[in-house]
């Protein structure tokens, strides 16, 4: 067996020049570098790391869970907003490694965004399951029925993070920051194609104004530039479908899925032991 | 948060242009706008010229004699050339705003592949028609 | 200094925070001004990297009881586990799962509509409802969206807490930090619930967030609220070399093996029954001794590991159940786990010990509660089982959301900050660590606890060694005193955070070490090479830490054992 593999620690110099920013002393933005030899199996986040407990510990940036789930570290890198901590340093092949805030986002200081704008386009879209039902969902007897094809057809855009990439790769969100963006796009889409949900009507609703779904002139780069395949820009395209579909009264959803009925012909599964009797009274 | 005592780090038009390393369909996104104002522009000044024959012929023939030459031809070029790709690449952001051509939403293996990547080829397609078609204006324009 | 004031607040933002909040702003019906405070966003918190599944008895008629999973849970904490709190935390979870399918979590189902369920570890019935192996991250999405309807609740987004108010043993309000601003605010509410999770980023390798510090432990620890069980830390048998990442214990549920150097299941030698899936302290015991009698793989760094082999699951069923996992083998490592197997071994995961609380939630401390890995209940005893995490977070981020909500409606008064208390540590977090000067560095003690840690209080544990943590810890902890800030400005300044949860962490580092040393025995996630088997008759009790200047007071007091006395434990 291979037992090399992955371990082969070869290193090599990097320039980092970082995006340097404190609002209470700079006016504008500016570069500082940073040169050490980075190892393989460094992310860049691992580069930042290093550069904040080894060269400068002012540096500020956000990190959390380092394995690209948490969406904290999302930065502009030579180029191209990625997640740092999910990019190997070495993949992005250079010498000079630019590293900038995410644009499109005020910034806070140095690496930090504001992403406050984020947060709340997502909220107007009303990202949650809208339903009548009210008794069942505030007190739950069963689970709603769901095949695995109807949870297929919304699992895709639900791996959203929220890390803020698809703002700041969006040339529509570069001039009009009111345009709903498309994150905000991908998780009413979601919604509305969840089997569960009632409340495609509202969503619509919320995305059909002058900066709405419309202002979506598919250029890609969100789905392009998004880590985790949420694919904002096929949602837009897919909602812009629906919007107009809504117009002329046609393409409504079913209604919402009822719990699911009770299985039948269910036998005990094999193996399964009985709780040991008590022996504390 | 307050925002507004922050740096504003919006990219602004400075965004559609110098962006970073995206891929083509942005720029397309781009030449699209301008294709379409400078067809918009060209339509105006159209309106303009053969408003002239209001006038008569002779007017129409001084008009039509002051926007002859190289230059004149070079920019009736670049309208046939705005004019192909507008409607071209237009053809294909319609199709995909119907939702044709971007695949459909399934679950997702690593490597990703999205919606933009899926039109690629249509994308692709249409772009070399639109260079064929250029260059056999191009030489109607310039050679023949 | 800036006053807010509050109903309730709720301090953390992860599964159980994030669940307390929907609760307490349902049960209020609007009529409590409820806030959320974090120092991560929301949508951060380390309960996203929670994995494999949450565990709950969904089908009866096809076995599963709740008395079996008390059962598991309790025989797989080494029955340290309050038994009463095990019993109301089965008869809980179901819902749970079912609420959270109504709002809106992409559970996995079954070809019939219904939720699927998977085998975890200890766990005699397949009861792990699962989301792929993204479980956490879905259950926080399902909730941070469903949070999105009520806006009565409001955020405070990264806002980092430094001390709670607490005078003459009565509830107050605490001080935080606007990390945006720098703006030292103090704030006071009827009712408080921490959230704030575990504590064992003090080690180095670890399958913790960066954030996961321990802060509201330390805060309540300080406050003298007294911490429970913190020897216990569970060791997970598959962390991903060298990064720590966690590989999903649902990777071994799918069916995947763990082989040695020789191309063996050792597992067979340890859990002739249960093999991989036996609980995970046997397992990562297990690994160790594979990998310390030489069956492992070697690494250059001295992280020598054991594989995860999953190859024979086939490309469909990895790619289905366990994508996360895929993808981060191939980011991190270059490993595709559908052509390789993946580097493991044990790896720090989760504190069984917390704050102190009944079976409500509740504190010592009227108007304190708290849920999900900052508390100790406690329901996992000495070693958890695999989606009793998750499952906890859920049970009694509801349970305090709807006492504290209740509590705060029912109480007449808003406290009276202690002005005094509050000026002094605004004096403390921006005046004297900001003046601190020396020459030692943050990033070096914290290097230096990680790696003792690491090297001394991790799977196995000896009297010597854990001396030489408590002496190394204490060390540590008077060069603090002369590590300074190299960032002296206000606005976001990431050195200050560093040193206040480097403070937290060596003073809970400081709990475990002594309760480890002084419990001599070895039960669950707590084993001692000196005294390698468990001693029911001096030790069947729970630890408690009271905080004092010098170091931890340790005070014992006795499990509730309601249901099964303990038997031998085998898998």
């Amino acid at each position: 067996m291979d037992t090399k593999k992955g371990t082969n620690h070869h290193t090599k110099t990097i320039t980092f020049r970082v995006q340097r920013f404190d609002p209470n002393r700079d006016a504008e933005p500016r570069l500082q570098e940073y040169t050490f030899p980075v190892s393989q199996g460094m992310t860049v986040l691992d580069c930042l790391i290093y550069i904040k407990e080894k060269l400068d510990g002012s540096l500020s940036f956000r990190a959390s869970c380092r394995m690209g789930i948490c969406g904290s570290c999302a930065m502009f890198v030579n180029g191209f907003p990625i997640l740092t901590c999910h990019t190997q340093t070495f993949e992005l092949n250079a010498d000079v490694i630019e590293i900038r805030s995410l644009p499109n986002y005020p910034i806070i200081k140095d690496l930090i965004p504001d992403l406050t704008m984020l947060f709340e386009k997502h909220k107007s879209i009303k990202p949650y399951i809208i339903r009548t039902d009210i008794k069942e969902i505030e007190s739950p007897t069963r689970e709603y029925h769901q095949s695995p094809q109807e949870l297929e057809d919304y699992l895709q855009f639900s791996y959203c993070l929220k890390c803020g990439i698809c703002l700041s790769a969006c040339p529509t969100v570069a001039t009009d920051r009111a345009f709903i963006g498309p994150q905000a796009l991908g998780q009413a889409f979601r919604y509305n194609n969840d089997t569960r949900d009632g409340g495609t009507a509202e969503r619509l609703d919320a995305i059909d104004h002058p900066h709405g779904v419309w202002r979506c002139h598919m250029a890609g780069a969100c789905a392009d530039a998004c880590p985790k395949g949420v694919d904002p820009a096929m949602a837009a395209q897919l909602l812009k479908r629906q919007a107009a579909a809504a117009v002329f009264g046609r393409g409504k959803k079913a209604k919402p899925a009822g719990v699911a009925p009770e299985p039948k012909n269910v036998s005990r599964r094999p193996n399964i032991p009985d709780a040991p009797p008590r022996t504390v009274e | 948060m307050q925002a507004n005592k922050h740096l504003d780090n919006r990219l602004g038009l400075r965004g559609w242009i110098r962006a970073g390393r995206y891929r083509f369909e942005r720029y397309l996104y781009i030449l699209h706008r301008i294709s379409g104002l400078s067809l918009l522009a060209y339509l105006l000044m159209h309106i303009y010229v053969t408003g002239a024959r209001i006038y008569g012929a002779d007017a129409w023939n001084t008009t039509m004699g002051s926007v002859t030459g190289p230059v004149f031809t070079m920019l009736e070029f670049l309208v046939m050339a705005a004019f192909v790709f507008h409607g071209l690449n237009g053809i294909r952001l319609v199709l995909i705003e119907l939702g044709i051509g971007i695949g459909r939403p399934m679950r997702q293996e690593y490597p990703y592949v999205n919606s933009n990547d899926k039109q690629r080829t249509m994308m692709w397609i249409l772009m070399v028609l639109v260079v064929i078609i250029l260059v056999i204006s191009a030489l109607d324009f310039f050679v023949l | 200094m800036e006053t807010r004031t509050h109903d309730l607040i709720i301090m953390g933002s992860g599964l159980a925070g994030l669940r307390a909040a929907v609760e307490a702003a349902r049960v209020s019906g609007g009529k409590l001004d409820i806030a959320i405070l974090a120092k991560t966003q929301l949508m951060r918190a380390h309960s996203v990297c929670a994995e494999g599944g949450t565990g709950a008895v969904m089908r009866p008629e096809e076995g599963d009881s709740l008395e079996l999973h008390a059962w598991d849970t309790v025989k797989g904490s080494d029955f340290l586990a309050d038994q009463d709190a095990v019993d109301l935390f089965v008869r809980s979870m179901p819902e749970e799962i079912l609420q959270l399918d109504h709002w809106g979590i992409p559970w996995s189902r079954r070809e019939d509509g219904l939720i699927n369920q998977r085998p975890f570890g200890g766990h005699s019935f397949p009861r792990a409802v699962f989301a792929a192996d993204k479980t956490g991250f879905f259950e926080m999405q399902a909730l941070y969206d469903t949070l999105q309807k009520y806006a009565q609740v409001i955020r405070y987004d990264e806002w980092l807490a430094t001390s709670l108010l607490v005078e003459n043993g009565q509830y107050k309000g605490f001080t935080a930090i606007e990390l945006g601003s720098g703006r030292f605010t103090s704030f006071r509410s009827k009712a408080l619930i921490i959230a704030t999770g575990g504590a064992c980023r003090i080690y180095g390798f670890t399958t913790y967030s960066h954030t996961v510090t321990g802060d509201g432990m330390a805060m309540a620890y300080r406050a003298g609220l007294p911490l429970k069980d913190m020897e216990f830390v569970q060791f997970h048998p598959t962390g991903l070399v060298p990064s720590g990442i966690l590989i999903t214990e649902a990777a071994r549920g799918e069916g995947g093996y763990l082989i040695n150097n020789q191309g063996e299941r050792f597992m067979s030698k340890y859990a002739e029954k249960m093999m991989e899936l036996a609980p995970r302290d046997i397992v990562s015991r297990s690994a160790m001794i594979e990998i310390e009698a030489g069956r492992g793989f070697s690494d250059p760094r001295g992280l020598d590991y054991v594989h995860c082999d999953l190859r024979h699951l086939g490309a469909h069923r990895i790619n289905e159940r366990l994508p996360l996992i895929r993808e981060v083998a191939i980011k991190f490592n270059g490993i595709d786990p559908i052509d390789n197997p993946i580097p493991v071994r044990p790896v720090a995961h989760y504190s069984m010990g917390g704050i102190h609380v009944n079976t409500e939630g509740a504190t010592p401390i009227e108007g304190i509660w708290v849920a999900g890995e900052a508390a100790c209940v406690s329901v996992h005893g000495a070693n958890r089982l695999g989606t009793n995490s998750t499952a906890e977070c859920l049970v009694w981020g509801k349970i305090t959301g709807a006492k504290a909500a209740l509590f705060a409606m029912q109480s007449k008064g808003m406290p009276e900050l202690p002005m005094e208390l509050a000026r002094a540590e605004e004096n403390r977090v921006m005046h004297e660590l900001f003046a601190r000067s020396g020459s030692e560095s943050l990033y070096q003690i914290r290097q230096e606890l990680r790696d003792i840690m690491d090297n001394n209080v991790g799977v196995f544990r000896t009297e010597q060694g854990l001396q030489q943590a408590l002496v190394k810890v204490r060390e540590l902890k008077a060069r603090y005193q002369h590590a300074g800030l190299q960032d002296k400005g206000t606005v976001y300044n990431t050195d200050l955070i560093t040193a206040l949860e480097l403070e937290n962490m060596l003073d809970l580092s400081l709990s475990i070490v002594e309760g480890a040393l002084v419990r001599q025995e070895s039960r669950g996630g707590h084993a001692r090479r000196d005294f390698p088997n468990r001693d029911d008759q001096n030790w069947l009790k729970h630890t408690l830490a009271y905080y004092t200047p010098q170091g931890p007071k340790l005070d014992y007091i006795p499990v509730r054992i309601t249901n099964w006395n303990p038997v031998e434990r085998k898998y």
